[in-house]
């Protein structure tokens, strides 16, 4: 990176000190601002943002656009998209609306999706960098504690969870990052080991840091790009554990997403394919998009894959 | 001199990718007969690597190469890719610097000579092993039926470098390349792998292209050297006259920032003489030597008297597992006083320095500090006491963290330690900022925005911030080309001068450690063997491992 252009600008906003590095971690994390730039020009990134920000708004917006309870029935039963007006996606087999159910099922999902991924990293990251950073028989416990987790097959797990503690949104929420967390540990683990032996990880002990200070302000700023990509999948693996658990009825049964369309849309599939197809496109077009932006992510910010976050 | 084996004439090397863009190499003409060992010498990114890349045609397809190269009469430059491989590995062999990387971890080394001779000639795989052995047996590999069978992490660093050479000689190639071959190595190994390469150069005849930083080395080691900067040959002479008769002002610059055994210098009595590159207008390059006067108020000669010690370390062992890296060591520090401490790699130096500043807890034994003990105080105390004591440590690169600017690296120690004040805070940083040679401006800015030497100013500012009594100093000048070397050696013995600061200087380099000592402390397998003035020990050594040590500097 060449000499920063608007040195002036950083003169007057940023005070010399932890104020700062905490605002900085807090509007993300304190890395080079022309790191944000090289994310938002990788072509991958762009397109899978632009999918996603669409899918966001018509999620957002699905109150306007299709008022009412996407539950309750609307009109005639199994109408064909574009047969009426009213319904350009048809109606289903009960005569509820397929739009709203698409649109209100968007906002479960992606609700769904990210709660139990940030939640999933939350869990991750903290038991992840106590492993990493302390080392040890601390370690040892951690990892195979997450062992237990890998073994066992997680959906199978998620299926009981839910099916134990009765399906609502919370439950779903809790068992989806009960059974995601041990991803990122694992990475976040791997990462702090790698860079808990550094230079300048030994020199912040030596400036008189405590741990978490080292862990907050050392260590996880550099972990951080690695974390992010992986979080941007683990997003599309929620997205799609919740539309399967949807789909066995183990969904909330008092909200529409689009694994519990495809769940009832599935005794019509030979006459009325559109049920499961409509619901089914867009979770193919969230998924993608997330691993595209995932993909570009990786690209841009993984310092593993020749073009570092940091270039000497 | 009979007709040249490798004559290059104007080369020019442009790179221009996304990482690296600009001209390398910048017109470089020389000449190399056969059987002749002539170096390139020069400080990093003078070009030196990039040329000894593109004579093999090594460098990225982005790369832009000009000039002519012509190898025993043919032109390089204009070869295809056939006609390449048959060049590279069999008429020239290249060795590199890191002999880790040059291998592979998961193949037994026979079975890596190996395949440079299938791939080279047609000798069945009897024939194949008979070859092999030779040649293990010619780079004095010992033990060879064995060691053919040996992965090379179950060999020493300076084994594994044979194990390269064996490599490259094994087509009994004309012209040997060998690109920083003893960089990564202890300086007793060094010696005997330079030795290694000039018997084989005389046994088989080859020309040798040795490419290095150290002007002693090449010195004692080539025939010819050719100085190097910024892509231009500087000066090009032979090398016994290398040290009394270069003209050039940037040769000389290089050779008098360039600290050697016998020379008669001290920090108390002179600083080293650095040398400056001036680019005019017009890109043309010029060069001015400068020797930094002694600060006005010279320090103390004399560091005060043992029973003031600010250091004491008594009896400390530190074990990893179940091996003792530090055994029952003893030593004192003066107030004021430089202690050098030197050894070969793994004989505990940086073990010992780790554990004086409380990254390792030693299994036994005190530290004491101004009489405190610092291992057994209490929490709060012992943070007081570890303020006393910074480190300063080699590699600049990875002991600044990429994502901190230079201002919150510097402010947030201070905030740390319960400055509360922005604008005192940074007061603060501007302050040692200047104390340490930098512009005010590097506060804002990302640690990967500095050159090695700069990277090391910051790492002492950091060491001085919290206005410590003692700093260890582990090789804090090994990573940095020589003429960084003196910069960073004259600041910090001025830093010493102002500050009344102590030192503990760890090095591999017995010239640095002479001039920059008070004292001298010689470690072997975690013991000290062996302790005296500088001056006194270097000419009358008493221990076996102090005359290695001094034999391998020469």
């Amino acid at each position: 990176m060449s000499h920063n252009p608007d040195i002036n600008d950083e003169l007057a906003r940023r005070a010399l000190g932890p104020g700062a590095a905490v605002a900085n971690a807090a509007a993300g994390n304190a890395e080079p601002s022309s790191s944000v730039r090289r994310v938002l020009l990788n072509p991958l990134v762009v397109v899978g943002l632009t999918i996603l920000s669409a899918i966001g708004a018509l999620a957002l917006l699905a109150p306007l656009l299709t008022p009412g309870d996407p539950l309750s029935i609307a009109g005639p039963a199994r109408l064909w998209p574009g047969e009426i007006a009213a319904f350009p996606l048809g109606t289903d087999a009960l005569g509820r609306n397929v739009l709203a159910g698409v649109l209100h099922g968007a906002r479960a999902s992606i609700f769904v999706g990210l709660s139990a991924t940030l939640l999933g990293v939350v869990i991750g990251i903290l038991i992840g960098a106590v492993a990493g950073y302390f080392g040890g028989w601390v370690d040892d416990l951690i990892v195979r504690f997450i062992e237990i987790f890998q073994t066992i097959p997680s959906f199978v797990l998620l299926v009981v969870l839910v099916a134990f503690s009765g399906p609502s949104l919370l439950t779903v929420i809790l068992g989806i990052a009960l059974v995601s967390w041990d991803v990122i540990a694992r990475l976040t683990r791997s990462e702090f080991r790698r860079l808990s032996a550094q230079d300048f990880v030994s020199a912040a002990r030596v400036v008189g840091y405590d741990h978490s200070h080292i862990i907050r302000h050392e260590i996880l700023p550099n972990a951080a790009p690695a974390l992010i990509v992986t979080g941007s999948i683990m997003v599309a693996s929620a997205l799609l554990m919740e539309a399967a658990l949807s789909f066995m009825g183990l969904g909330d049964p008092n909200l529409v997403s689009w694994g519990s369309m495809i769940g009832s849309g599935r005794e019509l599939l030979r006459t009325h394919w559109y049920l499961t197809a409509i619901p089914g496109g867009f979770i193919v077009v969230s998924v993608l998009a997330l691993n595209l932006l995932g993909d570009g992510l990786n690209d841009v910010l993984n310092p593993r894959h020749g073009a570092a976050g940091q270039i000497s | 001199m009979s007709a040249p084996l490798l004559s290059v004439r104007d080369l020019t090397v442009d790179y221009a990718s996304v990482r690296r863009q600009g001209r390398a190499v910048d017109g470089v003409s020389f000449d190399i007969a056969p059987g002749e060992a002539v170096a390139l010498v020069g400080e990093s990114g003078c070009g030196k690597s990039t040329t000894a890349l593109a004579l093999l045609r090594l460098l990225p397809d982005s790369t832009r190469i000009g000039g002519s190269i012509v190898f025993d009469g043919q032109n390089i430059n204009g070869l295809d890719e056939k006609a390449l491989r048959q060049l590279r590995g069999r008429r020239i062999g290249m060795v590199f610097q890191e002999p880790m990387t040059s291998l592979n971890p998961v193949q037994r080394i026979g079975h890596q000579i190996a395949e440079v001779l299938r791939v080279h000639t047609n000798l069945g795989s009897c024939a194949r092993r008979a070859r092999v052995l030779e040649l293990l047996h010619q780079v004095a590999i010992p033990d060879p039926t064995r060691n053919i069978r040996a992965f090379p992490h179950e060999l020493s660093g300076g084994q594994r470098q044979r194990v390269v050479i064996a490599m490259a000689i094994a087509m009994n190639p004309d012209l040997l390349i060998a690109d920083e071959p003893t960089t990564a190595l202890d300086s007793a190994i060094q010696a005997q792998i330079l030795e290694l390469l000039d018997r084989l150069r005389r046994e088989l005849g080859m020309a040798l292209l040795l490419i290095s930083h150290d002007l002693p080395l090449v010195e004692q080691w080539s025939d010819r050297v050719i100085v190097v900067h910024h892509g231009q040959v500087m000066e090009e002479l032979p090398s016994q006259q290398l040290f009394a008769q270069s003209q050039h002002a940037y040769t000389r610059g290089l050779i008098n920032a360039s600290v050697r055994l016998h020379d008669d210098l001290h920090y108390t009595n002179g600083r080293l003489v650095e040398v400056a590159a001036n680019v005019d207008p017009s890109g043309d390059h010029s060069f001015t030597l400068t020797r930094p006067p002694l600060p006005a108020s010279a320090p103390a000669l004399t560091p005060s008297p043992c029973d003031t010690s600010l250091l004491s370390v008594s009896n400390i062992s530190v074990q990893y597992g179940e091996r003792r890296v530090v055994d029952d060591l003893s030593l004192r520090l003066g107030r004021g006083e430089t202690l050098g401490l030197v050894g070969e790699s793994g004989c505990g130096k940086s073990t010992l320095s780790r554990t004086i500043v409380g990254l390792l807890r030693p299994s036994a034994g005190s530290i004491r500090l101004n009489g405190q003990d610092i291992l057994n105080s209490d929490a709060a105390a012992r943070r007081a006491l570890r303020r006393r004591v910074q480190m300063v440590f080699q590699d600049p690169y990875a002991s600044l963290n990429p994502r901190h600017r230079i201002g919150e690296l510097l402010g947030n120690i201070l905030a740390f330690h319960g400055e509360r004040d922005p604008i005192q805070r940074q007061g603060e940083v501007f302050k040692v900022l200047d104390q340490v040679g930098l512009p005010r401006s590097a506060a804002y800015r990302w640690p990967h925005e500095f050159s090695g030497g700069q990277r090391q100013r910051i790492g002492i500012a950091r060491a001085l911030i919290l206005q410590p009594e003692l700093i260890l100093l582990d090789e804090p000048v090994s990573a940095l080309d020589v003429s960084v070397q003196a910069q960073i050696l004259n600041l910090l013995a001025d830093l010493k001068a102002t500050h009344g600061l102590s030192y503990i200087f760890i090095s591999h380099d017995l010239a640095i450690v002479r001039y920059f000592s008070d004292r001298v402390a010689v470690m072997h397998a975690g013991r000290i063997v062996e302790e005296n003035d500088a001056r006194t020990l270097l000419l009358a050594p008493t221990h076996a491992q102090t005359r290695r040590l001094i034999e391998a500097a020469h």
